[in-house]
């Protein structure tokens, strides 16, 4: 918490940060690691000194500072760096020295204020996996603000959706992100998604289209086929994504389904009974 | 032909030169040293208290930029002058080597902590941000961060300081201040003898030239962008 806010609570874990001193606060400030943007490193000090800065605030004896500093710079991979200043480091790199400033008081949380945002994609799923390598490694709450949805699927479990200000949508990133409910959750998923306007398809089809979602490991086994084999009901794949967030498989499908309507219904209780999400189009 | 003879080399009394090149030195070292120490003190102030700083303080910025403005702009021939009664109550004394420093620093100090102020906020806002974010204190972000980030700033203000004061102990030999200026004064000027003037004269050069080359040097060692 770098300024109070007017209203409302701040809460890490059990502390309510609003209700503190200044002093206290800088203590607890130390629990909370943050990686900025523009990674705001000290330009004048080495990748190595920037690390200990947090480490020195906090009045660590020098020898257990240069352990630390050694371990987190074996951590974000710059062991070879130590003694360069950010001018000479890449975007990448510099937010490894983020990283591992931040990390440097083992904090419970670990901010990152759009931490990727100016990086090029490559360097962005770098930076991406060794936060979630951190995340698995040393079990910290990672906090993450973006305006890639890509960042979002990826890495994150949880998304909460901020529009002016107010939480408008929070859940599991799947159920989110497979049902946005919120208009601006709509737009910003449809960034990612596949953006299909059905309405063409439902006219020029003369078949029953049906949207199909469905999550999990369900996602690699061959449903639809058993579910028309014993039939003699015929579909087509008109549109879909089959992909994975995080580490959930997902699909969405448009099908056309040609046949009987009897059969066809047996055909999506089937496909039901499985855990799909089967709903017509028209 | 006639510059030659005009000039008379044998004038120039070289203990003296020598004296006097040591007077200005000491002057010089003394005064920026004081002037290095008050500005800093000054300057991190004024930034501190200023707008949208760590320490915002609106009046307390609004006097002391007001006392730095009008020591600003009183010339530094007259401010000797006005300053006397305080110089002598520090010193003992209004004269020499002594008796110029106080002046030297009443006038450089506040020039030091307007380029201190300005060095100061050429520090990105981030990374004071990310300091406190960090648990730093607000002497930590001074002494830790704002003034190890502006050293380059802070380098180029003191070189600048330190020329500005070369010409002002020259000037202080105009109440008797001792050094080059007053060498200068006295046989360049008062007595008519040139050789005298341009010796003082390249000496001053001379050690502007050194000053300049030194705070450069220092300046492009400690860069990092």
């Amino acid at each position: 918490m770098l300024e109070r806010p007017t209203s409302g609570s701040v809460k890490v874990g059990e502390v309510e940060l609003t209700r503190l001193s200044t002093n206290q606060l800088q203590k607890e400030r130390r629990r909370i690691g943050m990686i900025f943007q523009h990674f705001n490193l000290l330009s004048m000090a080495t990748v190595r000194d920037n690390i200990s800065f947090p480490l020195e605030l906090a009045k660590l004896p020098r020898a257990e500072i240069k352990k630390r500093v050694d371990e987190l710079l074996k951590l974000v991979g710059l062991e070879q760096h130590a003694d360069k200043f950010p001018a000479q480091l890449s975007g990448g790199q510099k937010q490894r020295v983020g990283i591992a400033r931040a990390l440097a008081n083992n904090p419970d949380v670990l901010l990152c204020d759009e931490a990727t945002s100016a990086l090029d994609p490559q360097t962005t799923n770098a930076i991406l996996s060794l936060l979630l390598d951190i995340n698995a490694k040393l079990g910290i709450t990672i906090l993450l603000i973006t305006h890639e949805m890509h960042v979002i699927r990826s890495i994150c479990d949880r998304v909460a959706v901020i529009d002016g200000g107010e939480i408008v949508e929070m859940g599991d990133v799947v159920e989110v992100f497979l049902k946005p409910q919120h208009a601006i959750t709509k737009d910003f998923v449809s960034q990612i998604a596949d953006s299909f306007d059905p309405r063409e398809l439902i006219n020029t089809r003369s078949g029953r289209l049906v949207k199909i979602n469905y999550v999990g490991e369900i996602t690699y086994e061959p449903l639809l086929f058993n579910a028309v084999k014993s039939t003699s009901v015929q579909f087509t794949i008109l549109q879909g994504t089959v992909s994975r967030m995080k580490n959930t498989p997902y699909g969405q499908l448009v099908i056309e389904f040609i046949g009987a309507d009897a059969e066809i219904n047996k055909v999506f209780d089937e496909l039901r009974g499985k855990g799909l999400e089967v709903g017509d189009l028209k | 032909m006639m510059m030659k003879q005009d000039i008379d080399w044998s004038e120039v009394r070289w203990e003296e030169v020598w004296q006097a090149s040591k007077d200005t030195l000491t002057m010089l070292g003394a005064s920026l040293l004081f002037t290095i120490i008050l500005g800093l003190l000054i300057g991190v102030v004024l930034f501190l208290t200023s707008k949208r700083q760590l320490l915002e303080q609106p009046v307390v910025y609004a006097v002391l930029s007001l006392v730095v403005n009008v020591l600003r702009s009183v010339p530094f021939i007259i401010l000797m002058i006005l300053i006397m009664p305080v110089t002598k109550a520090l010193t003992g004394t209004t004269l020499g080597v002594q008796g110029s420093i106080p002046p030297l620093v009443v006038a450089a100090a506040p020039f030091f902590a307007r380029l201190v102020e300005t060095s100061l906020r050429e520090v990105d806002r981030g990374v004071i941000e990310a300091a406190q974010a960090m648990g730093a204190s607000r002497w930590d972000i001074v002494r830790r961060v704002l003034l190890l980030e502006a050293r380059p700033g802070l380098l180029a203000g003191i070189t600048i300081t330190a020329v500005t004061l070369v010409s002002y102990t020259a000037m202080s030999g105009v109440i008797g201040g001792g050094g080059l200026g007053d060498l200068a004064l006295r046989y360049g000027y008062q007595r008519f003898q040139t050789s005298v003037m341009i010796v003082t004269v390249a000496l001053l050069i001379i050690l502007v030239q050194l000053l300049q080359m030194a705070g450069d040097h220092l300046v492009r060692r400690f860069s990092r962008k």
